[in-house]
């Protein structure tokens, strides 16, 4: 956040610099740092050289001197158009290239010369640090040592007008090289350098992109993380770095630096807050069990009040979770934070719901099992309690010690039959009030008004308790009285019921049979019988189905029509029903029975040739004979018959077969009626 | 019930009658009341309460009583009119409601703006089956009123 305020520091500090900087960089911007290094040399040549010459010329104007004078200031001039290349043109390395090329053949003259009491030597050997310098590298080495070859040739031939003695001619020679060599060597190491230090800004430049990029991406996890995190020092201070979340969980902002234990004084109990500060000072101390202090952490899970401007105090449910790091060499504490209010709220709600919900449970549970007459009694009972206690309430006589005592007395009782009775959750109640008023009356002797308020409050949950267990009542009664209405919808019930058994058996064993109803009255069915006629009529289609009805080509072929038929009759006389039922299937054929009684080793003992063939239909009835030759879900165990056979007997009835074989198979079945 | 939800119009209305009125109300014994136990109040002002609970508290006047503190408001000696009566009424209940509404917020409770109901003997359809409702008569040196809370039960 303050890294911008820094860099308008920066760009101020540089104004005032800047003016200098300007003349010396010749106003360009942008400059690669060698180039900048350049720029900067011949600038402050430049200007230090310029009235230096200037002054010459006006002593050597002044003495006379007008060649010496004039020398000077040709060169003062040069220099000045180099200033002004450099600034305003801007191929200047052209410019530059131009001017050092006249500036050849200008300081060969003065050299040659010898202008000017021979300061021409002194421009001839400055040349080369000029050409370094200017035209830099390879160029400016050419070029001064072009210039070199050409003077010293000069100076060294028949030609030179020049009155020096050899040695001094040498030591021209050799100072020139001497600088030249100097010369380059700086250049060389200015340039290198410089290079280096761009790699340098380079890489830092790239650097610096990278750490930006990931401190972004922290900023961002910091700002939105629902959680909030932070670091404590040794001094249990907090540190800058903590996730935005961090403010509005705890309601306090600017954190930074605050000792994390006054963030809470005043806020949780003051024993949680002296153990929060002995667990966080272990952290600090070696050899301790990461394990054993996550289980003894005192800010697991605590209640801690915040502040907030609308509604003043609320209490918000907080879970702390600390852990030892280390960055470096130093160790901190790592803290998690996290706000469960919200949870914990739906967990006491759902808590409540369950007992709520178990305290029906348990009421209905009694109702239905406890005598009606005794829940009636208690309910009448405890109304009439509630009434009396609200008589003596509204009978405002101010005596409340009298009052307090009668109202316990009362309460008592209800809670006493409703002990009784396995109310349980009602008298836990009812205790409970019992309990306050005993409290009241030992440590005050009587109630105070607000404490009758209370009792009042308490006391209208045990009557809304007796309002549900009488409505409750109602309903199941009511659900009774509904099903003994169904009464009469239980007729088209037992049809419905058949004709689904026959619809099921037939996809079952893809046999085709229909239902022919003569004179079947199903109103003749007493409400009694109409279980075990269900169940005699289901297994007898059933057996029909998956037994008695052949399949279409067998009918066929004898002659029969493609769908079976099952015929049900019933009549009603003396007191006697009877239901007939006959299925044109197969028949029963004592002989197959006899066959299959042979080999089932229950009945195999028996005397076959002594028995009629009635008492050899009825082996049907017999647990265990079975004449189908498997077993399947809708026949085929042998058990069906002889379970219908003795329901009907336990009703006081009687069932009959019949067959004729190949052609029908019918059944009676008789009940008595009241 | 908690008393928690009901000490705070108990408090406001002794506050506001006594700021308003200079009459110090006496709060007689509470009881409980039946959804259908008759009365004889002429005038009530119904507060709807939802949230953490969810009810209805009704203060309930006699008009005598209502011209009374009208006039003790207006400082006008003469028993003002009909709808002045049922302005003050509307008043005085409208700020019991904000007064008490402050001491529910923690409990996360809004309250509506109350509406007045005319007419002696008049039913008020108390919600639900189960819900129980506590009766506080009040008593004034110039004639009783009444504060009825009915609040769903949630069990502690």
């Amino acid at each position: 956040m303050s890294s911008n305020s820094n860099t308008d520091e920066i760009e101020k500090k540089r104004g005032n610099g800047n003016i200098l900087e300007n003349i010396l960089t010749s106003g360009r911007q942008n400059l690669s740092l060698a180039d900048r290094a350049r720029f900067m040399i011949m600038n402050a040549a430049v200007l230090v050289a310029s009235p230096i010459l200037l002054f010459f010329a006006w002593r050597s104007f002044a003495e006379g001197n007008w060649q010496t004078s004039l020398a000077d200031l040709g060169i003062a001039f040069m220099l000045t158009i180099t200033f002004l290349f450099m600034r305003f043109v801007k191929f200047n390395r052209f410019a530059n290239l131009l001017n050092v090329s006249v500036g050849i053949f200008y300081f060969s003259y003065l050299f040659m010369s010898g202008t000017a009491e021979q300061s021409g030597t002194l421009w001839f050997i400055s040349f080369c640090l000029i050409s370094t310098f200017l035209l830099g590298g390879v160029l400016g080495a050419v070029y001064s040592l072009v210039f070199w070859l050409v003077n010293i040739a000069y100076l060294f031939s028949p030609l030179c007008i020049l009155n020096y003695s050899f040695s001094y001619k040498l030591r021209i020679a050799l100072v020139y090289l001497f600088a030249f060599i100097f010369a380059q060597a700086f250049d060389y190491v200015r340039r290198n350098s410089q290079k280096q230090l761009e790699k340098i800004n380079e890489k830092l430049a790239k650097t610096t992109d990278n750490l930006s990029a990931e401190k972004n991406q922290t900023d961002a996890i910091m700002d939105n993380i629902s959680e909030g995190l932070f670091l404590l020092n040794q001094d249990l201070k907090v540190e800058e770095k903590y996730s935005h979340a961090l403010e509005e969980i705890l309601n306090e902002s600017k954190l930074d630096q605050r000792e994390f234990l006054s963030i809470f004084s005043n806020r949780i109990p003051e024993k949680d807050w002296q153990a929060t500060k002995d667990y966080l000072e272990m952290f600090f101390t070696h050899r301790v069990n990461p394990e054993l202090l996550k289980e003894i952490n005192p800010l697991s899970s605590i209640d801690v009040s915040c502040r907030s401007e609308t509604l003043g105090t609320k209490i918000k449910t907080l879970e702390f979770d600390f852990n030892r790091v280390s960055i470096g060499s130093e160790n901190l504490i790592l803290g998690t934070v996290k706000d469960v209010t919200a949870r914990k709220e739906l967990e006491v709600k759902l808590k409540d719901e369950e007992i709520r919900n178990r305290q029906q449970m348990e009421n209905l549970f009694q109702i239905i099992h406890v005598e009606p007459a005794l829940m009636e009694e208690f309910l009448v009972d405890t109304e009439a309690e509630l009434e009396a206690i609200n008589d003596q309430l509204k009978n405002n006589d101010g005596d409340y010690t009298f009052l307090s005592h009668s109202l316990y007395q009362s309460v008592h009782a209800i809670k006493g039959n409703a002990l009784l009775l396995g109310l349980n959750s009602l008298a836990k109640k009812a205790h409970k009030i019992e309990d306050s008023i005993a409290r009241e009356l030992r440590d005050n002797g009587t109630m105070t008004w607000d404490h009758l308020l209370d009792f009042t409050a308490k006391l209208s949950s045990i009557q809304s308790d007796v309002i549900e267990i009488r409505s409750l009542i109602e309903k199941v009664k009511a659900f009774q009285m509904q099903a003994g209405n169904q009464g009469r919808e239980r007729v088209e019930l037992l049809l419905r019921t058949i004709e689904k058994a026959l619809d099921k058996a037939g996809r079952e064993q893809n046999r085709q049979a229909k239902l022919v109803l003569n004179d079947f009255d199903p109103d003749h069915i007493p409400h009694e019988h109409r279980k075990v006629v269900k169940d005699v009529l289901v297994q007898l289609i059933r057996n029909s189905v998956a037994h008695g009805i052949e399949p279409v080509e067998e009918r066929q072929s004898v002659g029969k029509a493609e769908l079976g038929e099952i015929l049900l009759t019933s009549s009603f006389s003396k007191g006697n029903l009877k239901i007939c039922y006959k299925d044109d299937g197969r028949g029963l054929s004592p002989q197959h029975i006899m066959e299959k009684a042979k080999v089932n080793e229950q009945f195999s003992h028996l005397d076959f040739s002594k028995m009629e063939a009635g008492q050899i239909l009825a082996l049907i009835f017999k647990p265990g004979f079975s004449t189908s030759g498997s077993v399947g879900m809708g026949a085929g165990r042998g058990m069906g018959m002889s379970l219908i056979k003795s329901r009907v007997e336990e009703k006081g009835g009687l069932l009959k077969v019949r067959s004729t074989p190949g052609k029908s198979t019918s059944f009676e079945i008789h009940l008595p009626v009241n | 019930m908690d008393i928690k939800y009901i000490t705070p119009f108990v408090d406001a209305t002794r506050h506001i009658i006594k700021d308003f009125f200079d009459v110090e109300p006496e709060p007689l014994n509470p009881y409980l009341m039946k959804r259908d136990d008759p009365h004889r109040w002429e005038i009530s002002a119904v507060i709807g309460i939802a949230g953490e609970t969810r009810g209805v508290v009704v203060l309930s006047f006699y008009e005598d009583l209502a011209y009374t503190l009208t006039k003790k408001l207006t400082g006008v000696e003469v028993d003002g009119t009909e709808s002045d009566m049922v302005d003050t009424i509307g008043e005085v209940v409208n700020i019991v409601a904000g007064n008490a509404k402050k001491g529910l917020e923690q409990f996360k409770l809004v309250i509506s703006l109350p509406s007045i109901i005319r007419g002696e003997g008049h039913h008020i359809a108390w919600p639900g089956t189960g819900v129980p409702i506590i009766g506080i008569p009040f008593k004034t040196p110039y004639g009783e009123f009444h504060l009825s809370v009915g609040l769903e039960n949630i069990i502690k």
